[in-house]
């Protein structure tokens, strides 16, 4: 049995039973590499507030919803080249069926800019 | 000319307040009058329409020195602040506040994740910080801890945390996974619980007490400070994880499947926040209702069972996992599987079994900790506007079985389907209740709004008190809580008026009220 040394917590348990394969040694410190709002990236802000919700193929309610209402061939928001970016940027802000409203300070007005132009391409 | 006001504040002395405030966040952070941002802070989920319950302002501040600030202009000017880090909670009030013109703080730019200890596993993180960016953070690093999150994951860390929220894997009571809270009192003073109240501290994240009265739990579900940082510690990836799901053909296997599920909870043999799903919640989560009914009233049973055939459900579903030492997990769970064996057309899935089960898919990513929107799927089944109860009951077969023909009865009586699963604490069940209704229907809100009193009040009178409610309905809980002529509330209000003398943090929050407010107490809206 292999344990990953960055495994921190297991490896400890390992060395007190003694089972073996486990490594010694301190973990590597961990860098954040986190994008800071409010200029995050396009891709970023989709990834933490709308791919739950949008992003392609079942357990997506907005996904879900979208196939429902518009078909399945406008059911993905990413490549929505028919939706205009300023459309984009009031559903966001204002909300739209199921889906809630996200304020300024969720997704900030450049971000949103960039977010609404970013969906837009396939 | 602000659209709404906050009640006893005159118009002149408002203005001047917001002048001020403006000055501490910026003028890009004050929302107030008819700004089309404050728009955002409506809560179009629950009974009570959203025009009823419209901010005068909101303040989004980005620091502690600004909180601080922006409280001693709320002392001077009697500003009751509504304060949450992400405003998700809807269902339970969303980003709205408690009453008609009460002024928003809104921590969500506060979102740094201020340490993550791969070592001693926890992190550090400011109320802004989502279930999501946490994940994703850990992700980016290269971390092998994960996050335990609730099922929507837009939510806050911190906020969920402190309202007492729950998640799905062995870390699944998340206020017990709480660690050392930095908070900012009314009067402007910085408090660190815990062993953080040491100067040269090196244990704040790692052990909860400190020395003296552990005061942490003051500042959950309460309106007694501003908490600003707090520690929560992070599960390390086990070596070993073997999600399941048992299906059982008949309503009545309910008794049977939780009297086998307490011991195996008690002695931590299923370490995680396993759920018991009837097929009508797991089915919403997936189909529209019209498809299956479009009748008045509640689903008949047979459309039920149609559903549960086509998903291939059982009419009670269980969803639990193992963790820890692969050799282990496999003996454990033979174990497991034996005991529920016994309920006669028992079916066992494990993973592979249900590829492409958006149920089971969601479920299972919610077991280690994997953020995800799956949920949500509920909104698409009959419309937008949700209450959810969570009563808390012995985890016996006779008071499950008590709790959904009581839960269905009350919501039967209102047109309701009855949508409802059951959560397994240690000892404990968390019964989720959900009432589901179109919300831009005025008569199926209102119809919505009385069954949501009777709820309380029926599994209150049946000894089953609710973990949380709507905002609307927190009088009638905290009144369910009434020992001692309300002895609870009367010392909450106690440590309220001492705290904050003049009323300002989150009047009304879980019924307790500030000495100035308390005459609007348990009042209704007509």
């Amino acid at each position: 049995m292999r344990f990953k040394r960055s495994n921190y917590g297991w490896c400890s348990l390992l060395l007190v039973l003694g089972s073996g394969g486990a490594l010694a040694g301190e973990p590597a410190a961990l860098q954040a590499a986190e994008h800071r709002f409010p200029n995050r990236p396009a891709e970023y802000t989709y990834k933490v507030h709308c791919a739950g919700c949008h992003d392609p193929g079942e357990g997506h309610p907005g996904t879900m919803k979208l196939g429902i209402t518009r078909g399945k061939d406008l059911a993905v928001l990413k490549g929505r080249a028919d939706l205009p970016v300023e459309y984009i940027e009031t559903i966001v802000r204002q909300g739209l069926i199921e889906m809630a409203p996200f304020r300024k300070t969720e997704i900030g007005d450049t971000e949103l800019h960039a977010l609404a132009q970013w969906l837009r391409t396939p | 000319m602000p659209a709404v006001l906050p009640r006893s504040v005159k118009t002149a002395d408002f203005q001047r307040a917001l002048e001020r405030l403006r000055k501490i966040v910026g003028a890009e952070w004050l929302f107030s009058g008819d700004d089309p941002k404050l728009a955002a802070y409506r809560d179009d989920y629950s009974a009570v329409p959203s025009d009823l319950r419209v901010p005068s302002a909101a303040i989004c501040a980005g620091t502690l020195e600004e909180i601080q600030a922006v409280l001693a202009v709320a002392n001077e000017f009697h500003l009751p602040l509504w304060t949450f880090g992400n405003g998700k909670n809807y269902a339970y009030g969303g980003p709205a506040p408690r009453e008609q013109g009460f002024l928003i703080l809104d921590l969500k730019r506060m979102n740094r994740i201020l340490e993550v200890n791969e070592e001693l596993a926890y992190a550090l993180v400011e109320p802004g910080v989502s279930y999501f960016q946490l994940h994703e953070h850990l992700r980016s690093i290269g971390s092998k801890l994960w996050v335990d999150c609730p099922a929507p994951g837009w939510g806050g860390v911190m906020g969920n945390t402190l309202e007492h929220g729950a998640g799905y894997t062995p870390y699944g009571d998340h206020f017990i996974m709480q660690c050392g809270m930095e908070v900012v009192l009314a009067d402007g003073m910085v408090v660190r619980t815990g062993m953080g109240a040491m100067p040269k501290s090196t244990c704040w994240q790692l052990f909860k007490y400190g020395y003296g009265p552990w005061v942490d739990g003051l500042f959950t579900q309460s309106n007694y400070g501003v908490v600003t940082k707090m520690g929560v510690w992070l599960m390390p990836e086990p070596p070993g994880y073997k999600p399941f799901m048992i299906t059982v053909p008949r309503e009545e296997d309910l008794h049977q499947l939780i009297e086998i599920t307490l011991p195996l909870k008690m002695n931590m043999v299923i370490p995680n926040g396993a759920v018991v799903a009837h097929a009508l919640y797991d089915g919403a989560v997936q189909v529209s209702r019209a498809k299956y009914h479009t009748g008045k009233g509640p689903m008949p049973e047979s459309a039920v069972r149609k559903i549960a055939s086509d998903l291939d459900l059982g009419m009670w579903n269980l969803y639990g996992a193992l963790y820890g030492l692969p050799d282990n997990v496999e003996l454990i769970w033979t174990m497991v599987r034996d005991a529920y064996a016994s309920i006669p057309g028992a079916r066992f899935f494990l993973k592979g079994d249900r590829a492409g089960d958006p149920g089971w898919e969601y479920r299972e990513m919610l077991m280690r900790g994997v953020p995800n929107m799956g949920e949500f799927g509920l909104l698409n089944f009959a419309g937008r506007g949700h209450l959810n109860f969570t009563p808390i009951a012995p985890m016996t077969g006779d008071d499950a079985v008590k709790m959904f023909e009581l839960g269905r009865r009350i919501l039967h009586r209102h047109g309701f389907d009855h949508l409802t699963e059951f959560v397994g604490t240690w000892r404990a069940l968390i019964n989720l209740v959900m009432v589901m209704f179109d919300q831009q229907d005025a008569a199926a809100r209102k119809r919505a709004d009385a069954c949501a009193r009777e709820v309380i009040l029926g599994f209150a009178e049946a000894g089953y008190g609710e973990l949380k409610a709507n905002l609307e309905y927190m009088d009638l809980v905290q009144q369910t809580y009434g020992y001692g002529d309300g002895a609870v509330r009367r010392l909450s209000e106690t440590i309220k008026d001492a705290l904050d003398p003049n009323g300002i943090l989150s009047p009304g929050k879980q019924g307790i009220w500030p000495a100035s407010m308390r005459k609007q107490r348990g009042k209704q809206r007509a």
